[in-house]
């Protein structure tokens, strides 16, 4: 290893220029990638409130079909739809009912009206969702029970309201209803899409609990079920596959069908649900296979291309090597190495790029789909061990590409030829 | 002097397979992300219908019967002339030009559908395209809040007395068949099944989209009506710095009236920004993408004709004793770049073929064989753009090779 170091050192001293070409490259390329695998993280990726991502679970959308008479209705759920379909499920620890996310006008007493995120929930959300509470505690199944008018805020929203995140006793009006503020908590990023919101209360304290699309099972209701583990997951999806079967087995007496499009679905694969009557679409993780490889093989070509020409000035150097008995295998190791040791070094580079680039222009490459606001990209996304393995998984990928194939043409030359100079 | 490049290519064919794959590769991912940008340049480009400069939108709302301040209607005081009160005292301020209100605008996805039917007789194998018509209720002020003008010339001011007269107005897309938009003055109409009212249509107007990066597929119809939920205004130009906050803070004090406040106010540019945000993000990634691979290509270039230009040094010198200028040195390893992009060129095109042959690519999937022209120009844009980097890339090496000194470099011959 000593040895390639020395080498690569030896390199990079003669061959400023190449040097630094490949070393951009490399670094060019791993930013890029990085980049991509971040965008793809923050979807899935545990982080504060939505820390149990690895075992949540979301109950959306309900689609029925009728052949007779040609109806094909898709929506959400009533509440009591959803507690039917959702609620103590075999392998579940809890689940907690919410409505759509709303923009709702928000102010306080004397102060203008600014539209703010509202999650109209129920207390159980505050089990299955991380937050941190700078003041004040969540409502409980007492406020839930009794409608009580009480909300949880933001800091922010606490902040441009009463002046300070002192807000606990204060009185906020929500489209003009009057909620108590009983707790205060740190902003969360827009990227836990999930749980964003400004304002926290329960869809009771607005009587929504009865509400419907004009049909006893389609309304505004979907629901988030936390998994003991993600073993427990087949267990839940059997449960809910027998009460989706009693359900049409219900509905069935005028030709109604319950679609099954896979719901409840994991944390990666809602991202990927476009519409209330399909499932899970994959074709983003083919995409996102496709811009790998792109990204991948077209440096590799760049730095093969490279490496071939630079092994061909040390042609004579590796007919040397052979002529002393190294082996074609010690050949292809040792330039494989000194490649991987560029490469680590790119990688490296590429991979500062990466978290100064993601936590300084956040709002330029992450984005959640319907929330405008900052994005705050977490740090313990950026600075993730997992993150790490990846940059270093696929600096080796590289190298392999780049370096593999000029590294088995130099092990197979002739020393006799090669010494000559007529390789 | 071609002829003698392409010996010199094949000779070299080993790295040079590595350039042309990777131009090939680069060429087609390029030409697939500029046929993107240029259907997104193209929908940027078009108009919106509406002119929404200095326009906004503002949202007044009733208090719920459980506000602690809400008051129980009268007869003299009920809920529109609670409403009407609001949109005068707005009407009243002196840097507002123009207040309306409307079931709908643009920058948003709304879609309130209706069909035409014509009452008068047609020409000719004439149809009415009322398929995908979207129907906005607005009051009579509108056409002068977005500033709108019909195709005859008429003014904001004339198509507002057009829908002050009852007359609805439609955009010039709803003449079908062998129509031309003119035919559809004075024509009558009833929409949908309700044939009990007959509207007559006053003006034409261009068609109106409802977001950037989509085509004006819908036909649009503004019906006359009075209060609608969406108030719409548009603020003098000289008035318009900072004009959401001044606004909201005089609304508690200046607007809101008995059961009605302002619930909260948006500028178009606002509702632009919002919608396309994600759509933003994606041709951002695109660029981005797009400069990746072209720095690739001018590394590649550089990296390999760096190598090249040191291992044929010999052979660089001794064309300068054998007369070569270095000027000409220097054009034939451009020339030698170049000449190996035009070679690729026709493959990449075939490549590019494919990908529209499965409908891969956005223009195609927006106007089908009618996007041949952006897309042949995102070729051409696609063949400059790499021809630049080559020539970026080859010019250091270029003009080192232009420096050799025959007598040093051949001194060992």
């Amino acid at each position: 290893m000593k040895k390639q170091l020395r080498q690569v050192l030896y390199d990079m001293k003669h061959q400023p220029v190449i040097g630094i070409v490949t070393m951009i490259g490399t670094a060019l390329a791993i930013f890029l990638i990085m980049v991509v695998v971040m965008m793809n993280r923050v979807t899935t990726a545990p982080f504060a409130p939505e820390t149990n991502r690895d075992r949540t679970l979301y109950g959306k959308f309900i689609n029925i079909k009728n052949d007779a008479t040609k109806d094909n209705s898709s929506a959400g759920m009533t509440e009591k739809l959803t507690r039917r379909l959702y609620e103590n499920l075999d392998g579940a620890e809890c689940m907690s009912v919410f409505n759509r996310r709303e923009q709702k006008d928000v102010m306080a007493q004397g102060k203008p009206a600014t539209l703010r995120y509202v999650n109209m929930t129920d207390h159980n959300f505050w089990r299955i969702y991380d937050f941190d509470f700078i003041e004040g505690k969540p409502f409980d199944e007492n406020d839930f029970e009794s409608s009580a008018k009480v909300a949880v805020i933001s800091r922010s929203l606490a902040e441009s309201l009463f002046g300070s995140d002192e807000a606990v006793g204060q009185t906020i009006l929500v489209e003009q209803k009057p909620f108590r503020v009983v707790g205060v908590v740190k902003d969360v990023s827009p990227l836990s899409a999930e749980a964003y919101a400004e304002v926290f209360t329960t869809y009771r304290a607005f009587g929504q609990e009865g509400a419907n699309w004009g049909s006893d099972y389609f309304g505004p209701f979907y629901c988030v079920i936390l998994a003991e583990s993600p073993d427990t997951f087949d267990r839940i999806r059997a449960d809910v596959q027998s009460r989706k079967q009693a359900f049409n087995s219900e509905i069935g007496e005028d030709g109604s069908c319950l679609v099954d499009h896979g719901s409840p679905f994991t944390q990666s694969e809602v991202y990927t649900v476009r519409g209330s009557n399909g499932g899970p679409d994959n074709s983003g993780e083919i995409l996102r296979m496709f811009i790998y490889a792109i990204l991948l093989i077209v440096p590799a070509i760049n730095l093969s291309s490279m490496t071939q020409s630079r092994l061909f000035r040390r042609i004579s150097e590796i007919g040397v090597k052979r002529a002393f008995g190294s082996t074609r295998g010690g050949i292809v190791g040792g330039i494989i190495t000194e490649n991987f040791i560029v490469t680590l070094a790119g990688g490296l580079l590429g991979l500062i790029f990466c978290f100064v680039f993601g936590y300084f222009f956040s709002n330029m490459i992450f984005t959640s789909t319907g929330i405008v606001r900052d994005m705050d990209v977490p740090l313990q996304l950026l600075l993730d061990w997992k993150l790490y393995g990846t940059a270093l998984l696929f600096c080796f990928i590289l190298n392999l590409l780049s370096s593999g194939i000029p590294a088995w043409r130099a092990s197979r030359v002739d020393p006799v030829k090669a010494l000559s100079g007529r390789a | 002097m071609k002829r003698k490049l392409l010996k010199q290519i094949s000779n070299e064919w080993r790295s040079n397979l590595w350039l042309a794959v990777e131009l090939l590769i680069i060429s087609s991912v390029l030409w697939y992300i500029m046929d993107y940008v240029g259907v997104f340049s193209t929908l940027s480009a078009e108009s919106m219908g509406l002119d929404t400069d200095h326009v906004y939108q503002m949202s007044i709302k009733s208090k719920p019967e459980d506000s602690p301040t809400y008051e129980p209607y009268t007869e003299e005081d009920g809920y529109w002339a609670q409403y009407e009160r609001v949109v005068n005292r707005l009407r009243e301020r002196p840097d507002i030009e123009w207040v309306a209100s409307g079931s709908n605008a643009v920058y948003n996805y709304n879609f309130s559908g209706t069909w035409a039917n014509p009452v008068d007789a047609l020409p000719d194998s004439a149809s009415l395209n009322t398929e995908r018509n979207n129907r906005f209720w607005v009051s009579a002020d509108y056409p002068k809040v977005f500033n709108m003008h019909g195709i005859n010339g008429e003014t904001p001011e004339q198509l507002a007395s057009l829908l002050e007269e009852g007359k609805i107005i439609v955009t010039s897309n709803v003449a079908g068949g062998s129509m031309t938009p003119r035919d559809l003055l004075n024509l009558r109409v009833t929409l949908g099944n309700d044939s009990s009212t007959v509207y007559t249509i006053g003006a034409v107007v261009e068609p109106i989209k409802r977001a950037v990066f989509e085509p004006a597929w819908h036909t649009t119809m503004l019906i006359p009506t009075n209060n609608q939920n969406n108030v719409y205004f548009r603020v003098k130009p000289e008035a318009d710095r900072d004009f959401v906050r001044r606004l909201l803070e005089e609304s508690g004090t200046s607007l809101n009236y008995g059961n009605m406040y302002v619930a909260d106010v948006y500028s178009f540019d606002t509702m632009r920004e919002n919608l396309h945000h994600d759509d933003y993000a994606q041709v951002r990634n695109m660029y981005v993408c797009m400069g990746f691979l072209l720095l690739t290509v001018f590394l590649g270039i550089l990296g390999t004709f760096w190598f090249r230009t040191q291992q044929r040094a010999k052979e660089l010198a001794i064309r300068i004793t054998a007369g070569a200028t270095r000027r000409q040195l220097f054009a034939r390893l451009i020339g030698e770049g170049l000449l190996l992009l035009v070679i690729v060129t026709p493959l990449a095109l075939g490549l590019d073929w494919l990908i529209m042959y499965y409908n891969f690519n956005a223009s195609t999937q927006y106007w089908g064989p009618d996007a041949l022209p952006l897309q042949l120009k995102a070729a051409a844009i696609v063949f400059g753009c790499m021809s630049v980097m080559i020539i970026g890339g080859i010019l250091f090496p270029a003009l080192r090779a232009m420096k050799i000194e025959p007598a040093v470099v051949l001194g060992g011959e």
